[in-house]
Parts: structure tokens; C-alpha cells; sequence
């Protein structure tokens, strides 16, 4: 137990005490008893630091109802907060009985009488339909300084969205009123300074009001000075950094405080929780650390309705700059309104680093049948991910896992944002990004193996996002590594990575004893049993890459039941399997099969991600690509059609997976014979392709695609030089006797034969059909489209 | 000891109490002669009185208690001292009882206060232990984490602060959990406000390095 009676008793003493006595005081009576004198100078240490500790307004005036304050009279206490206690009061003397609510503020501000008198016709000024009027000033019989409000009734804005359970454009809708009201405010030179929930009540009809407008004014007018440090009410949750560090304050800071209030209303959280209790704490919080995206926040229900736009548009307002914030309420008023009009948000022409992270962040869990794949940075790897749900049932050790989950958020969100802005290329920064956590990871978390461990993994989940294999395989096996000694868990969930990096470039032989190993560790252990299911998903992979469908389903069939049983029916876990086994089924020629299951998939990206969301049009892809097969070339069409649409919307016009979806339209086009169709599609397939560095196996498919459909249309001039773009890549890329690769140069044959060099033509077809018939045999589908282009367009 | 700010709830629409000004004169006031009728007899006096109003405190209290949780799942954030003052709303005829009636009635609501929400948390933690059904208190509204406390925690350090120093805990008593104002808590315990500011400055450093500082401190 924490001091004795005695102890107390010498404490009160201390207490009464004048600063400079208490030395003293203290070397007298704690004489010879070092463990009294640790006690009480812990205790006058908790004094100085509990200042509002269990009773904020502890240092506020006392207050009664039934009380008269100057021609009102007070009818009860409406709230208190740590600038004042707000009270319903209504005119005594009966000329009206207008209600209005009177805040009392703390007793050293003195009397505002005066200061109202000064600011009136600033006050006045203030005339909008969304502030709540400062009626008066003046203080009490007692000494007690307070104002005069209209009074408001409704609910704080947060809560009136989740009780009329707003969506996020109506949610959006109302805060643009909130913007509008600011606004109008800040173009008379009035800042709030304490903008948050409690203060913006929104009305029964759903008109929202702002309350205390006008108070800062009120106290910062005596002293002519942009800060009333001290004076100035502030809610740590809401106020941004200048104002922490106690720095001049402008409008800004009220943008700021907004940006926090709609990264609540769309998240259901504030970007930061502010867990602890020194000031310090809450300074360096709010001062150095990014804020995560609100999707990443919010509630699985809420996270699809938050696309990337919204998610920049909030950062942008939460800058830790004021300068990087939007200049007015009006500009973010207005990147919001382009936001519901489905136009490009200026918040987009954000900061390398916030691109970065972006790129980075682009996590499938594994729709594994194409499409470049990352891991959410943030979300923190898998590993963080498999403990924290395992800490479920160990509250101590729960805490553990919480800290190196945000020590691993922390030292990566650190990584991104130290980005050098004036590099070139995405890609490049990304990339020598990456190279510099990889660095300073064993000076920054070298002692905690599991800590280190995460990151590492989540670096090769990156790498592999960018294609960067070598990287990738370094930093995954490291981390499995660096697992040795650890819990067998811990290790399995660093394997499902390694495998992943393995099988991605072409070492199934490596993944596979890896991810048997862990499947096997986490079988045993119920509270693994999704670890369990991801191992299937990769092993189903695994062994539809090599042709064994049989072993594919059945391990894609395991996980699908353990995911039906564990999660809600509308996983996307369970939408990314059910995709993943329709891929499988359409390799293994059954299309109709396969149709059906990406359908499935496709009914839950639509309803947990929404109609335009990237993975909603990554199903939608495999849907059409089935489609095709089974020759339904309106359905695959109509398909595709959705699909480019919603890339285009979320991914923007340059994107491997748009690139990769309009090729495979093209594809479809011209089996379907329409072949001014395909040229269009084509050429839109390459533009997409633009970004990419070469070699790079969508940029090759854009071109091959494109080239045949000229060919097919009469232009073989034209199809020579993409096909000879694509041939390139594909030497640089592939080994020499691979399908793609020979399918290529048969193309690239056909298309000089066709525009004039018909010897060299006819000798590369020949040449392709002869390795593919060696490779393939007689029946693939290469070899015989092979023989039918050498037929055609070989004729001597 | 589990964190005291990493698990109340941060959503402010599930926090009780009233965020703005109309959150808590929600409550119209009921006639409800009895209690009014007990409370000022047992200030004339009459000690028995006070063995008829407790239950009934009691069990408005804890009905405006199961009213503030019915619809919260997950971590809570309470303001006692709201609760109490709608307790009040709903017993007193505001227009019939002086401010010696008030300071009694939440003096006597303090302590029952207390116990219920104690019972709350306890219920709470037996139904659920992986510790996401924490019930924490908070003077302000909205809930700031720096002024937020485990209820089980204070009440544990509360009853080890009787045991040094009884009218200190009975001071805290009152002003956490009844919302007394310190001239009410003064007059209740006939102590000089110099007196009462000092043991609530002192019981506040004691509870603050007990529950802060020692083991139950906020994460980084």
C-alpha cells in the first residue's frame, strides 16, 4: 500500500506550505528516513501531474440552480466540460421567456463585461443560421465570469449520424454545413479554437449548429495576441499541433480540428486515442505521429464505403503543417462537394511519401489468380494480425501484442513519411524506401526478435508488391529466420509469407514443404484455424499453378469450410477463396463451374466492398475472362465493360490491373470477330500499360494484344512494332521455351510475314511451332492457334 | 492492472451523459412528493427517514445506471456525477427543496452511486473476461483519456484511502460520484474550504500515483 497515514498527514502539511518552505519541511521531518522522504516527493510528483485527475472542474467557480445571474435565472446544469459548466436559464424578469444557456468560466478570467462591450459588433458579425448568437457577458455576484449563449437543442454531430444512421454521403452532407458555418465565421477574422463534437449540435430537422463561437475572441481581445496559451480551451482529441506545442494559432487549426471531427464521423474513431495522461505524451502524439487513414479505422461495415479519395481528402486537412492543409474551409468544402460529384479530389497531388504509402497499402489477401498484390502496411503483417486475435484469451499478454502491433505500425508509418519527396518515380521511391527501413531495422528494433520479425515480413509483403522478388525472398526468409526460437505459430505465419514470396517467383518446390509445415502448426491450435484456411488458400494455389486441381480444390474446399464456420457469411476472406477456386475450376476446363463461383464471389465484393471498389472489379474480371471461355462474348463483354469502369474510378488510368483487364477485352473482341472493337480496346490497353517500367509482363500483354488485334484488322505494319515491343519483353524476361514467350514470336512472325518480310516471318512462326509442339504437344491450345497462323499467313 | 485510457470507449456516441446541453435536461422532472417529503424530514431530524429514501435513490439510480449501459457493448465511459443529477431531476421537486435538500440527497446518492456502478462493472467482468467490457469514469464530457479512470481500480484504491485517511475518501466520494459542489461537501462536513481544497488536493495525488503512476499507468 501506498503511504501510510502518517504519511498523508505530513503530506497535507507539505501542501499548505509555500513553494520555498517546503525543502525544509521536508529534510526536518524525513531526517534519517530516506523511505518517508521517496514518499512524499512521489505524492507532490502526483500532485503536480493530476491537475483535472477525477474532477476537471475542480478548479471551476461553484454554481447553483435556482440561482439569479443577472436577469436570468438558472433552471439546471446542462454540461461541464474543462473550460466551464453550461446551465439552462430563462429570464427572471418575465419580459420573455426565451430560453438561453449561460456557461460559467473559470474564476481568473475576470470579468468579460468589458471585453463583450470591445467585440460586439465582431460578435454580431457572427449572424449565421449555423452559430449559436453570444447574446451577453458579464460575471456574477461572486466574482464568476460567464457568457450568454442561444440556446441549442439537439445532439453532438457524432452522435446525431449514428442515430439517424447516416450513410457517408449524407454524413459528408452534413458537415458540409459545418464547413459553410466556419467559413462564414472565418472570413470575419473569428477562429474557434475548440472545434468538436459537444460544440456542433445538429438540430431534430438536421440542421447543424455551432456552439461557443466567438469565445476565444472574446478572451484573446484584452491581450492583442494571437495565442491565449492557458486561457484557450482545448481538447487534446481535436486540437492540432500548433496548438499542443502552445504555437500561434490561425484558421488552420480550426481545419485541422474539422479534419479530426470527420475522421470521425467516417470511421467511428478519432485518429488518434489518446491513452495517457501527460502532457508530453499527447504533444508528441499529436506532433509526430501520422495519422492512419480513416478506411484502415473504421468498422469492416464502414471501411468500404471509404475509398481512397475521402481517405486523402481527411489526411490532407489533418497535415501536421498548416500550410499542407486546405488553405480555407471553402477549398475543402469544395474538394468534398468534387468528392460526391465523383470527380478527382485535389487531395490526390499529395506528397510522395503519402503516394507511397498508398501504392504500398494496395493489400489483396490473396486473390491470387493475377494482379500485383500488397499487404496493408498499417494493418501491420500477418504475424501482429495472428497474435492479436490469439491475445483474445490472455488479456496479459493481449497488451504485449497490442505494443509491438503499434511499434511495427509506428517504425513503418516512420519509414514512409521520412520519404524524400523530390525523387523520381513511384516505383523507384517505393522501392528505395523499402531499401531504407531494411537498413535501419537492426538499429531500430534489433532486440526484439518478433518486432523485427513483423516488419520484415511486412517488407517482403511489399517488395512483392512491386514485383521485386530478390528483395522480397531476402526480407521473408530473414524473418522466418529471426523466428527460430520462436513460438511455433509465430514461425508457421513467417512461412505463409516466404512460401507466398517462393511461389511468386516460380519455386513451388521451395513453398511447398514450407507451407505444409505450417499448415500442420496451425491444425492444431482451434484458435488458428483462419492461419489454418490461408495456408489452403496458398496450397490451393500452389497446386493449381502446377496442374493438380484435384489436391487445389480440396485444400481451397478446407479452407472455404473454416472460413463459412468462423466468420460472418459475408467475408471477403470467403469471396477472395470462393474466387480463387473459380479460377482453378476454369484452369481445370470447367468454366460453367467456375462462372458460378466467381458469381458467388462477386455478390460479396458487391455488398461488403460496393460496386466500384478494385477487388469487386478484380471478380469482375475473372468473371468475364470465364465468360469468354464458354464463348458468352455479350456476357464477358458487359463484364469487362464494369470492370474498366470501376479501375478507371479507383486505380486511375494508368494501373497494371486496368492494363491487364483491357488486354483480356481485347482478347475476348477479337475471338468474337470485332475487330475495329478490339484495335480501340488496344490501343487503350497500352496506354495503361504507359506507367509501367519494361519489362513488365502487363505492359507485354497490352502490346501483344493490341498488335494482334492490327493484325487481325489488315494493319501489319502497325502490329509489327507492338509486337516486337512485346517480344522483347517477353525474351527479357521469360526462358526461352516458355509458352507465352513462343506464342509471342509466332505473333511477331505472322505480322512480318504479313507486311512484306515473308521468309524471316514464315522461319519464326516455324520456328515457334516446332518448340511448342516439343514443349506443349499437339493438343494445346498455343500450338494449334501456332499451326493455324503459320496456315494463314505463312502461304507461299 | 489492465490500462486506464487504452480501453474506454472512444466512440463519443456510445458515452453517456450528454455531450451537449441537451443531454442531460432530457429528464423531466416528475412529481415525486415522497422522496422530497423523506429527504427533508430526515434533515429535521427524523433519522428513520433516511432508511425510506435509500431504497428509493437506490433504485432509481441504478435504473438510470442500466439505462446509460442497456445499449452499450464494449468498453464505457460514465460520468457518475450526470447519472446522479438525472436521478435527481427524476425525484426532486426542484421547486420545494433549498440547496441543504439538494447536498443531501447527492450526498446520500454518492454512496449509492458508488455501489451500483461497482455492481455494473463487476456484472460486467463476469460476463465477459477478456477485459473489452471496462466501465471507466470521466468527470468531463466528452470523455478526455487524461481525466478517465478504471471504476473497479478507484474503487479499490478509494477503500484502501478510507483506511488511511477516511474524510478524504468521503471528500472524493462526494465530489466524483455525487457531483457535489466543494461549498456543498464544506458545509455538509463543516470544514473550512482551506481544509477541503487541501484533502481533495491530497487524496486526488495519493489516488493519481496509485492508480496512475503505479501499475495501472497509461501505455505509451
Amino acid at each position: 500500500m501506498i503511504g501510510g497515514g502518517r504519511t498523508l498527514s505530513l503530506f497535507d502539511a507539505l501542501l499548505a506550505l509555500p513553494d520555498a518552505e517546503r525543502d525544509a519541511f521536508l529534510a526536518r521531518e524525513c531526517a534519517g528516513d530516506a523511505a518517508l522522504r521517496a514518499e512524499l516527493d512521489a505524492l507532490l510528483a502526483a500532485d503536480a501531474a493530476a491537475e483535472g485527475f477525477l474532477d476537471a472542474s475542480a478548479t471551476l467557480p461553484d454554481a447553483r440552480t435556482d440561482e439569479r445571474v443577472g436577469p436570468y435565472r438558472l433552471l439546471h446544469e446542462l454540461g461541464q466540460g474543462g473550460m466551464g459548466r453550461v446551465f439552462l436559464a430563462e429570464r427572471a424578469d418575465a419580459l420573455y421567456h426565451k430560453r438561453v444557456a449561460i456557461k460559467f468560466l473559470r474564476l481568473d478570467l475576470g470579468d468579460l463585461r468589458a471585453r463583450f462591450a470591445n467585440e460586439r459588433r465582431i460578435l454580431a458579425a457572427l449572424d449565421h443560421p449555423g452559430i449559436a448568437k453570444l447574446l451577453d457577458a458579464g460575471s456574477d455576484a461572486r466574482g464568476a465570469p460567464y457568457v450568454v449563449m442561444e440556446y441549442v437543442e439537439g445532439e453532438p454531430i457524432t452522435r446525431h449520424c449514428e442515430s439517424a444512421r447516416l450513410d457517408v454521403r449524407a454524413r459528408i452532407g452534413v458537415f458540409l454545413r459545418v464547413l459553410d458555418a466556419v467559413q462564414h465565421a472565418h472570413a470575419q477574422l473569428v477562429v474557434h479554437r475548440d472545434l468538436k463534437p459537444a460544440n456542433i449540435l445538429v438540430a431534430p430537422d438536421g440542421t447543424p449548429k455551432l456552439l461557443d463561437f466567438g469565445i476565444a475572441k472574446l478572451l484573446e481581445s484584452d491581450a492583442r495576441e494571437l495565442t491565449v496559451t492557458g486561457l484557450a480551451p482545448m481538447t487534446p482529441e481535436y486540437a492540432s499541433p500548433e496548438q499542443v506545442r502552445g504555437d500561434p494559432i490561425g484558421t488552420a487549426s480550426d481545419i485541422y480540428a474539422l479534419g479530426v471531427l470527420l475522421f470521425e464521423l467516417l470511421a467511428g474513431e478519432r485518429p488518434y486515442s489518446i491513452a495517457t495522461l501527460t502532457p508530453a505524451e499527447i504533444e508528441r502524439t499529436v506532433c509526430d505521429t501520422e495519422p492512419a487513414r480513416p478506411s484502415a479505422v473504421a468498422a469492416t461495415r464502414q471501411r468500404a464505403r471509404i475509398d481512397r479519395d475521402l481517405d486523402q481528402v481527411v489526411l490532407k486537412a489533418l497535415h501536421k503543417e498548416p500550410g499542407g492543409r486546405y488553405a480555407s474551409c471553402a477549398q475543402f468544402g469544395d474538394d468534398l462537394r468534387r468528392y460526391l460529384d465523383g470527380l478527382p479530389v485535389m487531395a490526390r497531388a499529395t506528397s510522395t511519401a503519402q503516394r507511397a504509402l498508398k501504392f504500398v497499402r494496395r493489400h489483396r489477401w490473396g486473390v491470387a489468380a493475377t494482379a500485383a498484390v500488397a499487404l496493408a502496411l498499417v494493418a501491420g503483417a500477418g504475424l501482429a494480425l495472428a497474435q492479436a486475435r490469439r491475445a483474445n484469451e490472455q488479456a496479459a499478454v493481449a497488451s504485449a501484442e497490442r505494443d509491438r502491433a503499434q511499434r511495427v505500425t509506428a517504425f513503418l508509418t516512420g519509414m514512409l513519411s521520412a520519404a524524400d519527396p523530390a525523387q523520381g518515380g513511384r516505383e523507384v521511391t517505393v522501392a528505395s524506401l523499402l531499401d531504407a527501413a531494411s537498413k535501419d531495422l537492426d538499429r531500430e528494433l534489433g532486440t526484439d526478435a518478433e518486432t523485427a520479425a513483423s516488419v520484415q515480413s511486412t517488407l517482403a509483403q511489399s517488395y512483392r508488391a512491386l514485383g521485386l522478388f530478390d528483395p522480397a525472398l531476402r526480407e521473408a526468409q530473414a524473418a522466418y529466420d529471426r523466428l527460430a526460437a520462436a513460438s511455433p505459430a509465430a514461425r508457421a505465419a513467417a512461412a505463409l509469407v516466404l512460401a507466398q514470396v517462393r511461389i511468386e517467383r516460380g519455386e513451388p518446390d521451395a513453398a511447398l514443404p514450407l507451407l505444409e509445415h505450417a499448415r500442420a502448426t496451425f491444425d492444431g491450435d482451434p484458435v488458428t484455424a483462419l492461419e489454418r484456411a490461408a495456408a489452403d488458400n496458398l496450397l490451393g494455389e500452389l497446386h493449381s499453378q502446377a496442374g493438380r486441381y484435384a489436391e487445389a480444390r480440396r485444400h481451397y474446399a478446407e479452407a472455404i469450410a473454416t472460413v463459412r464456420e468462423r466468420l460472418p457469411p459475408q467475408s471477403t476472406r470467403l469471396g477472395v477463396l470462393l474466387d480463387n477456386l473459380g479460377v482453378t475450376q476454369g484452369r481445370a476446363g470447367d468454366p460453367v463451374a467456375a462462372e458460378a463461383l466467381h458469381a458467388e464471389a462477386l455478390a460479396i465484393f458487391r455488398q461488403v466492398r460496393g460496386d466500384r471498389h478494385p477487388h469487386t472489379a478484380h471478380v469482375l474480371f475473372n468473371l468475364a475472362n470465364v465468360r469468354e471461355m464458354r464463348d458468352d462474348f455479350a456476357g464477358a463483354d458487359a463484364a469487362f465493360l464494369e470492370a474498366e469502369s470501376a479501375m478507371r474510378a479507383t486505380l486511375g488510368e494508368t494501373h497494371p490491373e486496368l492494363a491487364q483487364t483491357l488486354a483480356s477485352h481485347t482478347f475476348m473482341l477479337n475471338r468474337a470477330g470485332r475487330h475495329a472493337d478490339a484495335v480501340a480496346r488496344g490501343r487503350e490497353a497500352v496506354a495503361a500499360a504507359a506507367a509501367l517500367v519494361p519489362p513488365h509482363p502487363m505492359s507485354a500483354y497490352a502490346h501483344a494484344m493490341y498488335g494482334e488485334s492490327l493484325l487481325n484488322a489488315g494493319q501489319a505494319q502497325e502490329a509489327v512494332v507492338e509486337l516486337q515491343a512485346a517480344a522483347d519483353q517477353r525474351a527479357r524476361m521469360l526462358p526461352a521455351d516458355h509458352p507465352v514467350r513462343l506464342n509471342s514470336e509466332s505473333l511477331l512472325g505472322a505480322a512480318l510475314a504479313a507486311s512484306g518480310a515473308r521468309e524471316d516471318g514464315r522461319a519464326r512462326m516455324q520456328a515457334a511451332l516446332d518448340r511448342l509442339r516439343a514443349t506443349l504437344g499437339e493438343q494445346h491450345e498455343f500450338t494449334k492457334r501456332a499451326a493455324r497462323r503459320l496456315e494463314r499467313f505463312g502461304a507461299r | 492492472m489492465p490500462h486506464v485510457g487504452a480501453l474506454q470507449a472512444r466512440d463519443e456516441a456510445r458515452n453517456v451523459g450528454g455531450g451537449g446541453w441537451t443531454g442531460r435536461g432530457r429528464g423531466v422532472v416528475v412529481e415525486s412528493a415522497s422522496v422530497t417529503d423523506w429527504l427533508q424530514r430526515w434533515r429535521a431530524g427524523d433519522r428513520d427517514a433516511l432508511d425510506r429514501l435509500l431504497p428509493l435513490v437506490y433504485t432509481e439510480l441504478r435504473q438510470v445506471a442500466d439505462r446509460a449501459m442497456r445499449h452499450e457493448r464494449g468498453a464505457v465511459t460514465l460520468q457518475p456525477t450526470a447519472l446522479v443529477h438525472e436521478a435527481y431531476l427524476k425525484l426532486i421537486d426542484a421547486s420545494r427543496v433549498d440547496w441543504r435538500d439538494r447536498a443531501h440527497f447527492l450526498a446520500t446518492a454518492a454512496r449509492a452511486m458508488r455501489q451500483v456502478l461497482v455492481e455494473h462493472a463487476r456484472a460486467r467482468g463476469a460476463l465477459k473476461r477478456d477485459g473489452g467490457e471496462r466501465i471507466t469514469l470521466s468527470s468531463v464530457d466528452p470523455p478526455d483519456p487524461r481525466h478517465t479512470v478504471d471504476l473497479l481500480a478507484l474503487d479499490q484504491a478509494m477503500a484502501q484511502l478510507e483506511a488511511l485517511d477516511a474524510r478524504k475518501a468521503r471528500v472524493v466520494e462526494l465530489r466524483v460520484f455525487g457531483g457535489l459542489e466543494f461549498s456543498e461537501i464544506g458545509a455538509l462536513l463543516e470544514l473550512s474550504r482551506a481544509t477541503l481544497d487541501r484533502d481533495f488536493r491530497s487524496a486526488r495525488a495519493w489516488l493519481y500515483r496509485a492508480l496512475v503512476l503505479d501499475g495501472s499507468g497509461p501505455g505509451p
